[in-house]
C-alpha cells in the first residue's frame, strides 16, 4: 500500500513521506505487488518484521475433576503456596492441614510420622496413611511407614490430601487417607534452581534442580544434600541422593516416561528421656548409655505410560521396583545387666509391581460420565536377618526372617452426573493377597515362625453424592470401606508367632460442605468410623508362654474414629492472606474382651489440635509470616488403661521473613530468613509408658528456639 | 523539466529529509510491512483475520496434554508460499511442553490454503484448560 504520512513535531509541522520502492515499482508499473515496503524477495532488503495474525486459542475440559466435585475433604498444596510457606519438608507442611496428625520424635527427617483421622496412635502399629510419589507406593513393606527423609520438598510440584478412606481406589494403607506427592517436571525451556539453607544445630543442606525439553524428550535432574547435629545429642542426621525424570512424547496420543533415584542416609536415634534423666542431663541430652544408629541406601525405578487409546479412552501404565538396604544397631550399656543387650540388624526389602488402568469418559443422556477401571500388582520381599547380646542371650541369639507377600488387586470406579449439579460416584476394589515364608530365632521371647502361610482379602467398596448447590459451594455425602493388612513387622513380629492377626478394616460415613473461590476457600467434614480390628502393639496382652503381659501385635475387636475437620484459607486483601485449621479427633475403644477397656482413648492422639497463620506481602518484594500451631493434651504411647497423666497442651510459634526479587529477565532470587519456635516451648510431641513392664514415661524433647537461613536462585 | 523529471526530484527531497529515529520505530511499530500478493481484492487485515480463522478452525488440543493438564503460550512464525500453503513452519516460543508446541506448528500447517500475505508471519497459540464438571 502506498502511503504518505505526514507527522507534527514540536509547534512546526514537518511533512514526512515514506515512500516505499514497490510504491515507486507501482507507479512505474514495474511490480505486480502494491506494498509499501521494499521488495521482500530482494536480497538487498532488510527483513522485515513479522506481522501477527492474531491469537487463537485452544481450550478444553480438564480431565480432572474441580476439587468442588470430588465427595471427599481434598485439599491441594502447589507450588506456590510450598514457596511462600517457607517449610522444609512436606511434614512441615502437612502440619498446617486439618484431619492430619505429625509427630516428630528425633527432630530429624526421619522422625517423622503423619496420620490421618486419629491413626497417630503410637505404640508401634503400622501407618493407614497412604503416601504416593508420582503414583509409587512410599509405604515401606516391612512396617508400612513412610520414610519422609526420602521425599525432599524442593522436588515437589504438587501435594494433594484426601482424608478418609481411599482403598476402593488405592488398597492396602489407604484407610485414614491419601497424600500423593506428585514431583516437579522437566519440560519447557532450559531452567534451573540452586538451594541452599543453614541452621541452627549445623544444619546445612543444598540441592540442585535442571530441567528442560528439547524436541519429543523432556528430562530433570534432581539432587541434593543434608547434614545435621541434630538438637538433641546423638541424633545426627546425613543423607544425600540423586533422581532423574525423561519422558518422551511420540505423538499427542503417547507419552513415556522413567524416572529413578538413589538415596542414602546414616542416621543416629537419641532415644528416649524420663523426667529424671531431663533434669539431670538437659533436654538435648541422649538417653545414656545408649546407642541406637541405621543407615539406609534405597534405589528405584519406576515407568509410566500413558497413551490414548480412542476418543476419550485412556490407558495408563505404571511399573515400578524399589529396593532399599537397612543396617544399623540398637545397643544399651546400662549398669543393670537386664538391661544390657547389643541388638544388631540388617533388612533388605524390595518391591516391585504395576497398576494398569482405563478411563472412559463417555456422557449418558448428555451428562459427563466417567468410568475407570484396573488391576495392580504388588510383590514385596523382606529379608531380615539379625543378632542379639545379652543376659537371655548367652553368648548370643540370631534371627534370620526370609517373607514375601504379593497383592493382586482388581477396581473399578464410576462417576455419573444425575443431574447437572448432582453428581454420584461410585466404585469397589478386592485385594487378595498371600503372604509366605518364615523365621527361625534362638531367640527365648520368640518363636520360630514355620510358615507364614496367610491370604486375606479385602473388598472395599465407596458411594459418594455431591451436591454443587452454588457456582462455589458443595456438599457430600459418602460411604466407603477401608482395609490394612498386617505388615510383616507385625505379621512375624519380634515378639513370635502372631497367625491370628487379621486385616484392619473399616466403615467410614462422612459429610461435608466446601467453598471455593477467587479469595475465600474452606472445607469442612464431619466422619464416622467404625474400626474392626484395629491391629494394635499392645502391652497388655498376656503372653500365653510366660503368663503375664508381654507386648504384641494384636487386634482391637472395635474401635472408633469420630471428628471434625475444618480448614480454610482467606485472601481478603492483596497483601495479606489468613489461613487456618482445626481438628476433633475422638478415638475411643469400644470393645476389646482381651482388654477390657472399653470407653478408653487411644494413646497420643489429641483431642484438638489446629493451626492459624498468615502472610503479609509488602512493598520492595517482601513477605514475612507466621503460623501458630496448638496440641490438646494426649494419652502417652502404650498408655491403654489412660492411667498415667497426660501430655499437656503445647503450642508453637514460627516466623518467616522472605524477598523473593527478580534479578534480570531470567534470574530470581529468593532469600529466607525463619524463627522455629519462637517463643522458645519447651515440650515433647512424643511420650511413652514402657513397652515391657512398669517403669517411668520416656519423652522425646521437641527443639526449642531455632534459626533457619536460605537462598535459592532460579533460571529459567 | 519533464513529469518523470519532477517526480524524481520531489522524491529525492522528501526522501532526503529522514525522520527522528524514535519516530521511525514507532512509525514501523505502528504500520507493520503490509505486503501484499494482490493489487486488489480483500485488504490484507481482512486477509489475515481470515487466515487466524482458518488457524484456529484446524487447532486443536491435544488429548494427552489435556490429560496431563497442559496448558501454555506458544508463538509459531511461518510464511506463505506460492501455492499459498504455510511453509518454514516453526515455534519461535515454546509453550514449555513439546506436545503443544507441536499442535500450534501443526494447526497452521492443517489450515491449508490461506490467503496470500507476503513476509513472515506469527500467530500466538494459547492452550487453555477450563474446569471440569
Amino acid at each position: 500500500m502506498c502511503a504518505l504520512r505526514f507527522r507534527r513535531e514540536g509547534s512546526a509541522e514537518r511533512l514526512s513521506i515514506s515512500l516505499f520502492l514497490g510504491c515507486v515499482g507501482l507507479a512505474f508499473g514495474a511490480g505486480m505487488a502494491r506494498a509499501d515496503d521494499p521488495d521482500p524477495t530482494s536480497p538487498a532488503a532488510p527483513a522485515p518484521p513479522a506481522r501477527s495474525v492474531g491469537q487463537v486459542t485452544a481450550t478444553a475440559t480438564r480431565a480432572e475433576r474441580d476439587l468442588l466435585d470430588v465427595a471427599g475433604n481434598v485439599t491441594v498444596i502447589d507450588r506456590e503456596a510450598i514457596e511462600k510457606s517457607g517449610a522444609r519438608d512436606v511434614p512441615e507442611l502437612l502440619r498446617r492441614e486439618s484431619g492430619l496428625f505429625v509427630t516428630n520424635d528425633i527432630g530429624s527427617p526421619e522422625g517423622y510420622r503423619v496420620e490421618a483421622r486419629g491413626f497417630n496412635n503410637g505404640g508401634g502399629n503400622g501407618s493407614a496413611l497412604l503416601v504416593l510419589m508420582d503414583g509409587r507406593r512410599l509405604n515401606e513393606a516391612d512396617s508400612s511407614f513412610v520414610d519422609w527423609s526420602l521425599v525432599q520438598l524442593d522436588r515437589v510440584e504438587r501435594i494433594e490430601i484426601v482424608r478418609g478412606p481411599g482403598s476402593a481406589l488405592y488398597g492396602d494403607n489407604a484407610m485414614g487417607g491419601v497424600v500423593q506427592i506428585i514431583t516437579k517436571d522437566g519440560a519447557g525451556q532450559p531452567h534451573a534452581t540452586l538451594s541452599g539453607r543453614f541452621g541452627s544445630y549445623q544444619e546445612a543442606t543444598g540441592s540442585l534442580f535442571a530441567g528442560g525439553s528439547q524436541g519429543p524428550f523432556s528430562g530433570s535432574f534432581y539432587a541434593d544434600g543434608y547434614t545435621s547435629d541434630g538438637y538433641r545429642e546423638h541424633s545426627d542426621f546425613d543423607s544425600h541422593m540423586f533422581s532423574g525424570k525423561l519422558r518422551w512424547t511420540p505423538s499427542d496420543i503417547a507419552s513415556f516416561e522413567v524416572s529413578s533415584g538413589y538415596s542414602a542416609d546414616d542416621r543416629k536415634r537419641p532415644g528416649t528421656l524420663t523426667q529424671a534423666q531431663i533434669d539431670e542431663f538437659g533436654r538435648d541430652a541422649a538417653q545414656p548409655f545408649t546407642n541406637n544408629f541405621d543407615a539406609a541406601h534405597e534405589r528405584w525405578v519406576q515407568g509410566l505410560g500413558q497413551l490414548i487409546l480412542a476418543k476419550d479412552v485412556k490407558l495408563k501404565l505404571l511399573p515400578y521396583w524399589r529396593s532399599r538396604r537397612d543396617s544399623g544397631a540398637f545397643e544399651s550399656s546400662d549398669p543393670d545387666p537386664f538391661r544390657q543387650f547389643d541388638f544388631d540388624f540388617g533388612t533388605d526389602t524390595s518391591s516391585w509391581g504395576g497398576s494398569a488402568q482405563i478411563e472412559v469418559d463417555l456422557p449418558i443422556g448428555g451428562f459427563p460420565n466417567r468410568a475407570i477401571a484396573g488391576f495392580e500388582f504388588l510383590r514385596d520381599d523382606v529379608d531380615r536377618t539379625s543378632a542379639a547380646f545379652s543376659s537371655f542371650c548367652t553368648p548370643s541369639c540370631t534371627g534370620d526372617t526370609r517373607v514375601h507377600r504379593r497383592i493382586l488387586s482388581g477396581f473399578a470406579q464410576e462417576e455419573f452426573s444425575i443431574l447437572e449439579n448432582l453428581l454420584l460416584a461410585a466404585g469397589v476394589r478386592y485385594d487378595d493377597a498371600h503372604y509366605a515364608g518364615g523365621s527361625v530365632s534362638t531367640d527365648p521371647f520368640s518363636t520360630s515362625v514355620q510358615d507364614l502361610a496367610r491370604s486375606p482379602s479385602a473388598l472395599s467398596p465407596r458411594a459418594a453424592l455431591t451436591w454443587r448447590f452454588l457456582p462455589a459451594t458443595s456438599a457430600y455425602v459418602s460411604y466407603s470401606r477401608g482395609f490394612r493388612f498386617p505388615n510383616f513387622d507385625e505379621a512375624i513380629g519380634f515378639a513370635g508367632d502372631l497367625f491370628d492377626l487379621q486385616p484392619q478394616r473399616s466403615n467410614d460415613y462422612e459429610v461435608g460442605l466446601k467453598q471455593r473461590s477467587e479469595t475465600f476457600s474452606a472445607n469442612l467434614a464431619f466422619y464416622w468410623m467404625d474400626v474392626k480390628d484395629e491391629i494394635f502393639f499392645n502391652p497388655l496382652i498376656v503372653d500365653p508362654t510366660f503368663g503375664f503381659p508381654f507386648a504384641q501385635n494384636s487386634n482391637l475387636e472395635r474401635v472408633r474414629h469420630r471428628g471434625i475437620e475444618l480448614g480454610s484459607n482467606w485472601h481478603p486483601l492483596s497483601w495479606l492472606e489468613l489461613y487456618g485449621s482445626y481438628t476433633l479427633n475422638d478415638v475411643r475403644i469400644q470393645k476389646d474382651p482381651v482388654t477390657q477397656l472399653d470407653g478408653e482413648r487411644m494413646p497420643l492422639e489429641p483431642l484438638n489440635h489446629g493451626t492459624a497463620g498468615f502472610y503479609l506481602f509488602l512493598p520492595w518484594h517482601f513477605e514475612t509470616g507466621a503460623n501458630a500451631n496448638i496440641v490438646g493434651p494426649r494419652h502417652v504411647a502404650n498408655n491403654f488403661g489412660n492411667g498415667v497423666s497426660s501430655l499437656p497442651t503445647y503450642y508453637t510459634l514460627d516466623t518467616t521473613l522472605a524477598w523473593r526479587a527478580p534479578l534480570g529477565e531470567h534470574v530470581d532470587i529468593a532469600l529466607l530468613f525463619r524463627i522455629k519456635n519462637l517463643t522458645d516451648q519447651e515440650y515433647s510431641e512424643v511420650a511413652g509408658a514402657p513397652t515391657f513392664g512398669p517403669g517411668p514415661l520416656g519423652f522425646n524433647p521437641a527443639p526449642g528456639r531455632n534459626y533457619e537461613g536460605g537462598v535459592t536462585v532460579s533460571w529459567k | 523539466m519533464t513529469a518523470r523529471a519532477r517526480a524524481a526530484a520531489l522524491f529525492i527531497l522528501l526522501a532526503a529529509g529522514p525522520a527522528p529515529a524514535q519516530e521511525a520505530g514507532a512509525l514501523a511499530e505502528a504500520h507493520a510491512p503490509a505486503v501484499d500478493f494482490a493489487p486488489s481484492g480483500p485488504s490484507v487485515e481482512s486477509r489475515l483475520a481470515e487466515i487466524r480463522r482458518r488457524i484456529q478452525a484446524a487447532l486443536e488440543y491435544p488429548p494427552l496434554a489435556r490429560w496431563q493438564d497442559l496448558e501454555g503460550d506458544a508463538l509459531v512464525r511461518f510464511e506463505i508460499g506460492s501455492e499459498g500453503r504455510a511453509r518454514g513452519v516453526r515455534v519461535v516460543r515454546s509453550s514449555g511442553e513439546p506436545l503443544l508446541d507441536a499442535a500450534a506448528a501443526r494447526a497452521v500447517v492443517a489450515a491449508g490454503v490461506l490467503p496470500r500475505v507476503y513476509g513472515p508471519l506469527e500467530v500466538p497459540v494459547s492452550f487453555e484448560l477450563a474446569t471440569r464438571r
